[in-house]
């Protein structure tokens, strides 16, 4: 069973033991921007005004993540700072995606950040993004995308991301597997000539080498980029 | 069956002097059962009866030996329990995957032995030996999830 929530749901959640105590409550949601994987929680003292609480909540000491309580066994489950994984203590900066715009490789604009979905099984991970339009218009979800680039106002996420964007939450976890799956497939969808050429170990003298090998024309004036899309059209042939 | 809301008031009263020494106020619970009742009734300082001391449960009232049983709290837990803080009775009920269930609408035990058998949470009544534990924020359940 998995089920979806937001990352604001979880903030304010109280942290209850097992004894049925609350000893804390969720402060922020802490999660690899990469993999999506949930580091962790950064705690709050419950009551209005409490403040921040010095320990922290990594996930493999979660028990459970509910609809209305993260649960953990007892507060021994909570670690001090010092103790605690860098990552979950001090997050890097990029990590904070809230109001940053997405925007497609091909520069169509999705919407901008307004809260991140975490699925809850097994384990829990950040699986996409809330966005809201920039002009009139409903919210929507895109999945997390494996690979993207981050400055501190925009996101630039692969084309094929817009075909996997969900209006409703609820559906939306089957759209993230749909574009798991996809992602997953042979053909990425991703790496331009500039990725293959820095991608190719071979040296310019090698591929010159094959290229002549192959026929290539006009050989002798080509980049060491231009010879390698040259060959790679070869192959397809 | 017996519950925690139709008790609620009983006398306890001592079998050697026949004295009303106070009446049930709360029920102290700990790993399934009623550790300790909590005695108040117009008494000034409301104290606490262990379970072992109690001669018996009857349906009018609980009989114990004499006064000397009861006894003022003593550590966190029992503290906790005297200023009513573990107090079960329409407390919120949370199933150990984090969601709520509802609230506590009794708390069904046996007389003889003090276990819990049943706990009552929004008109439905579960196993006794699902508790999991009392808190101050909580009574936790544990459960095959259902969605």
């Amino acid at each position: 069973m998995s089920r979806l929530l937001r990352a604001t749901e979880i903030m304010g959640m109280p942290v209850v033991t097992l004894g049925g105590d609350d000893v804390a409550e969720i402060r922020d949601v802490v999660y690899d921007a990469g993999s999506g994987a949930l580091e962790g929680f950064t705690l709050n003292k419950r009551g209005l005004l409490a403040g921040r609480r010095k320990q922290v909540l990594t996930s493999d000491s979660v028990h459970a993540i509910g609809r209305h309580a993260v649960m953990i066994s007892d507060e021994d489950s909570l670690v001090e700072r010092d103790d605690a994984p860098d990552r979950v203590v001090t997050p890097p900066p990029d990590r904070s995606v809230t109001g940053a715009r997405v925007v497609t490789r091909s520069g169509t604009a999705l919407g901008r950040v307004v809260d991140v979905v975490v699925r809850v099984a097994e384990r829990a991970e950040a699986v996409g993004y809330e966005l809201e339009p920039d002009g009139p218009g409903v919210r929507t979800f895109v999945p997390l995308p494996e690979q993207i680039s981050v400055s501190g106002d925009a996101l630039v996420v692969p084309d094929r991301l817009e075909e996997f964007v969900h209006d409703d939450l609820s559906g939306f976890g089957g759209a993230v597997d749909g574009f798991r799956a996809d992602h997953a497939g042979p053909d990425r969808g991703r790496g331009d000539t500039s990725d293959t050429t820095s991608g190719d170990r071979r040296t310019k003298e090698q591929l010159y080498a094959e290229a002549k090998r192959r026929g290539v024309h006009g050989r002798s004036t080509m980049t060491k980029a231009e010879l390698v899309d040259a060959l790679a059209e070869g192959s397809e042939r | 069956m017996t519950g925690f809301r139709n008790t609620r008031g009983l006398p306890v009263i001592a079998t050697g002097t026949a004295e009303e020494i106070g009446a049930i106020e709360h029920f102290v619970v700990r790993h399934g059962r009623i550790e300790a009742i909590h005695v108040g009734g117009g008494r000034r300082h409301p104290a606490l009866l262990d379970w072992s001391d109690v001669r018996s449960f009857g349906d009018d009232a609980v009989m114990i030996d004499d006064e000397t049983r009861l006894h003022e709290a003593s550590g966190d837990v029992e503290e906790q329990a005297a200023r009513g803080d573990l107090v079960m009775l329409d407390k919120r009920v949370l199933r150990d995957d984090g969601d709520e269930l509802g609230t506590v609408g009794d708390v069904e035990f046996d007389p003889d032995d003090g276990c819990i058998t049943g706990l009552v949470v929004d008109g439905t009544t579960l196993p006794g030996d699902r508790l999991r534990g009392v808190g101050t924020y909580a009574v936790v359940v544990t459960g095959t999830t259902r969605s």
